[in-house]
């Protein structure tokens, strides 16, 4: 049973296609068969941050205009197993992407036998990311700690209440989760940013993770390699514990402290190992 | 060619919502109207952007006859309005507003402030109105309607400075008496309303038990209750209903609105009526201005 899952925001720059790239990838480590793909109509992304942006012969829209087969225009990610993504037009028209057009698609990937169909959103509430959410049986709503991410975030969740085909046919919800990303705690504690906490009060939608503001993003959009492939570091495991919860187990929030610098790293600044060293 | 029910109607009427204004003219002088609209507009002079406006004349009394009704008109219309009917004024006056092309339409309810003497039993009539309840207790024996999506109502006209909250149906059509007949049961939502989301109870209350955004608006013919915290926008007898009210848990509007009359908080909510319940209505000694009282 195929899931459709939309990563939108609103706001742009918060992170839906690191979020994309690393939920599709955490989900195929899984097992499971996933696509992912780029709503942008104009600005690809989601190749580049993927690493297969050399691998792109045709996309979204050559298929949704019968240029090319979905075989033909999917591409296998070189890192993992079962993940294949589907890329966004260069094209500025928006009026290439059609409902009808892009039903076709998601009704033929779901043949095909993927668990999950990733939708990335681009950012704004205009037609690619109604687009994206249209079909969406599940919503991740991306969300910096800053006010008007908060603002635009809830503007599109009252957009995916009522402009989802769920909501207009009269199904069940599409299901919200929230991803507090770029979370800095140091800047919470100083009251420079909003936590968490602010956020989903204001919000109302279940947490489904917070990922901490790191340098590793960077890196790796710049490398093609989704972080939650360097399974050390901070945002991997964030980006883990998150899919996890989408799963359904209740994990407790890691990297929301200041202090929560992992087991090991205080084990060994507390023998004046790295970091501030203490009198043993 | 006579018409028969087998032609078309040559004109359909469908439902148009704008907002429109009702213009309380104070002085019997299309002069001091002139000067005054001028004021307004000097900053901005597309302020009004042609919005309908509706003449009360409850204030004039008898001098309505003597005033210079092209220039009136004329001094709307420079101030990009346009005057589409007259209110409040006496039923000898309607020859005169139609060689005017005006129409000429009633108040709901009798406006408490009118320089008329108004007759002892009017009084007591518009008296004992402010003390009915809205709906007599045994009507409200069904069990209330549930919505369960969050419809998006038209699209939100946001950010114009110059159009007061959207007074639904007020625009189209007579709306004299609309605003106070009996309401049906209440329309209940149970979900966040969120920012550009806004809400509709036609002839109804509007009970919201969760938040509503900024950005968002809530409107009802009836009372609004929101049973968490009210910021956006919040409009109750959206139609004319005077003895409406706004009942909230937590006051952080941007704008309230009862019967016409609306009220912005740019510095933020008084102290003293933050974060606790209240309830917003027409005031009791000044029927023009909103009072928020604490529950």
């Amino acid at each position: 049973m195929s899931r459709v899952i939309v990563v939108t925001s609103g706001k742009g720059g918060v992170g839906k296609t690191t979020t994309s790239a690393n939920l599709s990838a955490g989900l195929a480590l899984r097992g499971k068969k996933v696509v992912v793909i780029d709503f942008d109509v104009g600005l690809r992304n989601l190749d580049l941050v993927m690493g297969c942006e050399r691998r792109v012969v045709y996309d979204f829209v050559n298929v949704i205009q019968g240029e090319a087969t979905l075989n033909q225009a999917l591409i296998r990610d070189k890192n993992v197993e079962n993940l294949h993504i589907l890329p966004a037009s260069q094209t500025r028209d928006k009026d290439a992407l059609t409902e009808a057009g892009v039903q076709k698609v998601i009704e033929d990937l779901k043949e095909m036998g993927f668990d999950y169909i990733v939708c990335d959103s681009p950012a704004g509430i205009e037609s690619g990311a109604v687009m994206a959410l249209t079909f969406a049986d599940d919503a991740i709503v991306v969300v910096n700690p800053e006010v008007s991410s908060v603002r635009d975030s809830d503007r599109i969740i009252g957009i995916i209440q009522s402009r989802s085909r769920r909501a207009k046919e009269g199904q069940e919800p599409v299901k919200e989760y929230l991803l507090v990303t770029r979370y800095s705690p140091r800047r919470v504690k100083a009251g420079e940013m909003l936590s968490y906490g602010d956020i989903l009060e204001i919000l109302k939608v279940p947490l489904m993770g917070v990922i901490p503001e790191s340098q590793r993003v960077l890196e790796s959009s710049n490398q093609g390699l989704p972080a939650v492939h360097q399974k050390e570091t901070d945002v991997a495991q964030a980006y883990q514990d998150a899919i996890d919860r989408y799963l359904g187990n209740d994990l407790p929030l890691r990297f929301v402290d200041e202090e929560d610098k992992g087991f090991f790293r205080r084990l060994l600044e507390s023998v004046g190992v790295g970091g501030s060293s203490k009198s043993a | 060619m006579k018409y028969s029910s087998k032609t078309r109607p040559s004109v359909e009427f469908k439902g148009f919502e704008t907002p429109s204004l009702r213009a309380v003219l104070r002085e019997a002088s299309a002069l001091a109207l002139q000067e005054t609209l001028e004021r307004m507009c000097e900053q901005q002079p597309d302020f009004f952007g042609w919005q309908p406006v509706l003449i009360d004349l409850t204030r004039l009394g008898d001098v309505t006859e003597s005033l210079d009704w092209p220039a009136v008109l004329r001094a709307f219309r420079s101030a990009q309005l346009h005057p589409v009917a007259v209110c409040g004024a006496p039923e000898s006056f309607r020859e005169r507003a139609d060689s005017l092309c005006l129409g000429l339409v009633d108040l709901p309810e009798p406006a408490p402030h009118s320089s008329r003497a108004l007759a002892d039993t009017q009084v007591a009539q518009s008296s004992d109105r402010s003390a009915e309840p809205t709906l007599p207790p045994s009507e409200r024996s069904s069990p209330p309607e549930r919505s369960a999506q969050a419809p998006e109502m038209q699209a939100p006209e946001q950010g114009s400075p110059r159009s007061a909250p959207p007074e639904p149906g007020s625009g189209s059509g007579p709306s004299s008496g609309q605003g106070a007949l009996p309401l049906l049961d209440a329309m209940i939502i149970d979900r966040p309303i969120r920012s550009g989301q806004q809400i509709y109870a036609r002839d109804r209350d509007l009970i919201v038990m969760a938040v509503v955004s900024p950005g968002a608006e809530v409107i009802a013919d009836g009372n609004v209750h929101v049973y968490g915290s009210l910021a956006g926008r919040a409009i109750a007898g959206a139609r004319g209903r005077r003895d409406a009210r706004i009942f909230t848990l937590d006051l952080r509007a941007e704008i309230v609105a009862v019967a016409g009359l609306y009220k912005t908080f740019e510095e933020g909510v008084p102290e003293n009526l933050r974060g606790k319940p209240v309830q917003i209505a027409l005031g009791a000694a000044n029927a023009d201005a909103l009072e928020i009282r604490p529950i």
